[in-house]
């Protein structure tokens, strides 16, 4: 076995660095221009990401992210600060609140749009704009009271569900529509974790079939799956315990109907066209199953 | 390794058997001890002794028993390869062809690869080592130590092999995390650090492919007309600056014009690093170049299925990367018996992969180009691998969830199945429900139901079969496993134990409220061309009285004279009355084997078998000595006596039989006419899997 390794392992570098001459024949990076960047990123902004995972590229990067970085590293290359910007810069400045938007980096994209706005005139009204939009959502976003009780926490989260729901029907700019209900998804997953830690797991279950129906739409519908398989799952292991404790039979009890329905949330994930979460689902099956054998077999 | 956990049970079952030896040696050996006047009342203490002994296992018993387990695991091993080394030389000496000698060197070596792979064993003494603090006696705690490492170095090499795959998929992080934790695992590791030095190559060079912002002569205007989303397709002038027909193509796209876009990005896709790979990226996007989408899946498609019918699942999935992993696929799928047999099995069968790929890419097509050139070509194509299930996505719809909609064998409580003359042996209280279950067929199948809650009436209910009184179904159960234990019956699984675990886990079922059903049940119908296929592509199959099964190199088929049973379902429990003859024909062909036919015949103390191999006719007599000295639960001692023209039945031959012999007290015995056929087919005949 480590012979086999070992021969993988010298093979490996042989093979990448054969690969990395065929591809990449010079050691310098490739330069792009600057409109060719900004054309690219233009495209990506059409994209839905509540519905779609296009902005994530082959190797799984997220587009937005690595175009901010390189958007950053140019503009410290340039080193200027905002008094001294020439068009060039408010141009890098608009697409850096761009992608600081659609990674919901909502205040920091405010700042970014108040800078451009400052600038010449094609660039300032977009920005304006935008920035009035992200102020909206920036006051959505702003964090929960760190002093209330369960009850305020979850009146809060049920207005600022409301609230982002309210925002995204207002919307007339798509995008901002479509990162508006990722929040909206994003609250009310919140609810959901919020429920099962303070009310149990019926309430969680309750919240969470809703959710499902809520965001059919959405990209992460098979992850919502999963959890709310989750969520049937801890039910089923809860009985488990609390049966085993009190000497009871499974008989008669929700076991069976929160198995099934676990495994029928983990199945419908399972035939996601995304691999991650198809494998993600397929495990839990392998895991759902497994702890079946152990109950039945008195393990646990 | 479970039957060794049993043998050696919990100290109270080890004391109970010891206090039934000393009573039995004392009874044997008339002892009389003084105010003590008989050996049963000394056997009662003992027992009475052992009833209360409640102690758990100590750690010195415990290390022991880790030893003892390794010891056996070593012994094994060295016993198999003795065994090999054994049949190779006896091989040599005989003179056999050059395929036989080197396909015997070849499993020599593989018996030697064998000693230095972990085994599970090591798990098994790892667990009896297990809470391992300082009780443990300190040879104890060293074997700890050294288990402990190998199964560190076994997880350490598992992250390797993962971490390996997450760089080829250009997933640093994760490569990276897997990577820290083998080196936790298994500090200093050299395999672990070069792959660290080769991930952080490849990252390097991952950055290196990004490429970097540069401002052109003419880029800022259009910059800020493409930003503030102000630009449209008449302001890019037309330049031989090929960055400027990406900007060109990107403004079409951005306005609506697809067919146009895709056009752009078309001629750019050969343009060197890094406009072409851009462009190349959209062009893999559906909502760019949906013509492209389609080819793309359908070549793939086409790729992996050629591959799939050369190398199976295996080789379709990996046959085109470019690993050591692929590398390993790719000769697996040159053995002679992937060559010879599976690969055009799966080409009778029409082995296909995972066609959503395609069905996504043409359902795509259909969609943006529903009368478009391609169109008839997606729809044939969504024909070959299936259109969309319409309930596949029905859940979206409403709640609450519907049934778990595939078929978990695992979870289901499966039915046993028991013969005529197992009924009618005597060890079975007769019963009218077994009787009506039996009228017109040669078996009955029990099964368990639980009772619908709320209770339907009873003219509702639609299980078929004759239901059980509670007490007759549980008195039905404990004679059949009072049969099997004592060897009144025969059973269809590996073990005596997971046979009677079946009939455990029915009496639990009924123990929850669960009813016990037996309906009438025949074997299936004998279909010889569709064993034929299945037995080649599967390995094995039963259908009616003919069994089937396909090793490396060669087929065998075996028909079991006189058995009620004759073709039980894989996996089922199904239970015979013990015959005092067993008599199976078998029939065999192989590439080292050469082809044969003849019969074996079986008693408990006698074996005898006839063939007609390509030789020649043989005989072969196996005496079953140990079992004649009733030893052979620990020396599964036999004698084989062959008499042929063939001069290859080898000392494995009849080691193997010994072996199977040990398991299964009343199999036939093996005919000699081949190495590993007939000593398959005579397993296969007395087990019926």
């Amino acid at each position: 076995m480590r012979d086999r390794a070992r021969a993988r392992i010298c093979l490996l570098p042989l093979v990448s660095s054969l690969a990395a001459g065929c591809a990449h024949g010079q050691s310098d990076p490739p330069l792009l221009g600057l409109s060719v960047s900004i054309s690219d990123l233009q495209l990506h902004l059409r994209d839905d990401p509540y519905r779609s995972f296009n902005q994530l590229d082959g190797d799984g990067q997220n587009v937005f992210a690595v175009a901010r970085w390189k958007i950053e590293r140019f503009q410290r290359e340039r080193g200027l600060l905002p008094d001294g910007w020439q068009l060039e810069d408010y141009v890098l400045e608009l697409a850096h609140a761009r992608t600081l938007e659609r990674l919901h980096l909502y205040r920091q994209a405010i700042d970014a749009y108040e800078r451009v706005a400052q600038g010449p005139a094609p660039m300032a009204a977009p920005a304006r704009s935008s920035a009035q939009t992200l102020q909206r959502f920036a006051a959505l976003a702003r964090p929960l009271p760190a002093d209330a009780s369960p009850d305020e926490i979850l009146a809060e989260i049920d207005r600022r569900i409301a609230a982002w729901t309210e925002a995204a029907e207002q919307m007339t700019d798509p995008g901002y529509a479509s990162l508006a209900r990722e929040e909206v998804e994003g609250w009310e997953r919140l609810r959901v974790h919020f429920l099962a830690r303070e009310r149990g797991l019926g309430d969680a279950i309750d919240a969470y079939e809703q959710l499902v129906r809520h965001h059919a739409e959405s990209k992460l519908h098979p992850r919502h799956l999963i959890e709310l398989g989750d969520l049937h799952a801890e039910e089923v292991r809860d009985i488990v315990l609390w049966a085993r404790a009190q000497q009871e039979a499974l008989e008669g009890t929700a076991f069976e109907s929160h198995f099934d329905s676990a495994l029928a949330a983990y199945e419908l994930a399972s035939e996601a066209p995304l691999p991650m979460f198809r494998e993600e689902a397929q495990s839990r099956i392998q895991a759902l199953l497994a702890y079946h054998d152990g109950v039945m077999n008195g393990v646990y | 390794m479970a039957s060794t956990e049993r043998d050696r049970g919990s100290p109270s079952s080890r004391a109970v058997a010891l206090g039934i030896s000393l009573a039995l040696v004392c009874s044997a050996s008339g002892c009389r001890t003084q105010g003590k006047p008989d050996a049963g009342a000394s056997a009662a203490l003992h027992w009475q002794a052992a009833l209360v002994d409640r102690s758990v296992l100590s750690a010195p018993e415990r290390a022991d028993l880790a030893a003892s387990v390794l010891r056996e695991d070593r012994w094994e091993r060295t016993e198999d390869l003795h065994q090999r080394t054994l049949e190779a030389a006896w091989r040599v000496a005989l003179g056999a062809s050059p395929q036989r000698i080197v396909s015997s060197v070849h499993r020599v070596f593989r018996g030697v690869r064998r000693f230095r792979k972990p085994t599970d064993q090591e798990e098994v003494a790892l667990r009896w080592l297990t809470p391992h603090g300082p009780e443990l006696p300190p040879e104890g705690a060293a074997l700890y130590r050294q288990l402990h490492a190998r199964a560190r170095g076994r997880l350490a090499e598992l992250g390797r092999d993962r971490a390996e795959s997450a760089i080829d998929a250009h997933r640093f992080d994760l490569a990276r995390r897997l990577l820290t934790r083998a080196l936790e695992l298994e500090p200093g590791a050299a395999d672990t650090a070069e792959l660290l030095a080769t991930l952080g190559e490849r990252e390097r060079q991952h950055d290196r492919r990004e490429p970097r912002l540069t401002l052109r002569t003419w880029d800022v205007p259009l910059a800020a007309e493409l930003v503030s989303g102000s630009l449209g397709p008449a302001h890019v002038s037309p330049t031989p600056e090929r960055e400027l027909d990406f900007v060109a193509a990107a403004a079409l796209l951005l306005q609506g014009q697809h067919e146009a876009a895709r056009e752009g990005f078309l001629a750019l896709a050969d343009a060197p690093d890094p406009l072409g790979p851009l462009a190349s990226r959209w062009l893999e996007r559906p909502d760019v170049d949906v013509d492209g989408e389609l080819a793309r899946a359908v070549h793939g498609y086409r790729v992996k299925r050629l591959l799939g019918w050369i190398g199976g699942n295996a080789l379709a999935e990996r046959g085109t990367s470019f690993t050591m992993r692929s590398f390993d696929v790719w000769k697996n799928s040159f053995t002679l018996s992937n060559m010879g047999v599976s690969l055009p099995a799966r080409l009778v069968r029409g082995w296909k992969p995972d066609g959503q790929p395609v069905r996504e890419a043409a359902l795509h097509y259909l969609e943006r180009k529903p009368s478009g050139p391609q169109a008839g070509f997606a729809r044939s194509w969504l024909d070959q691998v299936g259109w969309p299930d319409p309930d596949a996505l029905g859940f979206q719809a409403s709640f609450p969830l519907p049934s778990a909609r595939s078929q978990f064998e695992r979870l289901r409580l499966l039915p046993v199945i028991v013969s005529r003359g197992a009924v009618a042996s005597g060890h079975v209280t007769g019963s009218s429900t077994l009787l009506s279950a039996l009228e017109d067929a040669p078996a009955a199948r029990l099964e368990v139901h639980y009772p619908p809650r709320p209770v339907a009436a009873e003219d509702e209910l639609e299980l078929d079969g004759f239901p059980f009184a509670r007490d007759t179904a549980r008195r039905l159960l404990d004679e059949l496993a009072a049969g099997i234990e004592r060897d009144h019956f025969r059973w269809s699984l590996e073990t005596r134990e997971a046979a009677l675990e079946r009939l455990r886990e029915l009496d639990a079922a009924l123990e929850r409220g669960g009813v016990l059903y037996a309906e009438s049940w025949s074997p299936p119908d004998l279909d010889l061309l569709g064993s034929f296929s299945t037995t080649a592509l599967e390995g094995t199959d039963q259908r009616g009285a003919l069994a089937l099964e396909r090793g490396d190199d060669d087929m065998v088929a075996v028909s079991d004279v006189g058995n009620e049973l004759r073709a039980c379902p894989r996996d089922i429990l199904c239970i015979d009355r013990e015959r005092f003859f067993r008599t199976a024909l078998y029939g065999y062909a192989g590439l080292s084997s050469g082809a044969g036919l003849g019969f074996q015949s079986s008693t408990k103390l006698l074996g005898m078998g006839l063939g007609m191999t390509e030789s020649g006719p043989e005989a072969s007599l196996v005496l079953p000595i140990g079992r004649w000295l009733a030893i052979d639960a620990w020396l599964p001692l036999e004698a084989e006596l062959s008499l042929g023209a063939d001069p290859y039945i080898g000392p494995s031959c009849a080691r193997r039989s010994a072996a199977t012999l040990s398991r299964t007290p009343t199999k036939p015995a093996s005919a000699g006419s081949c190495p590993s056929a007939s000593a398959r087919a005579a397993s296969f005949a007395s087990t019926e899997r």
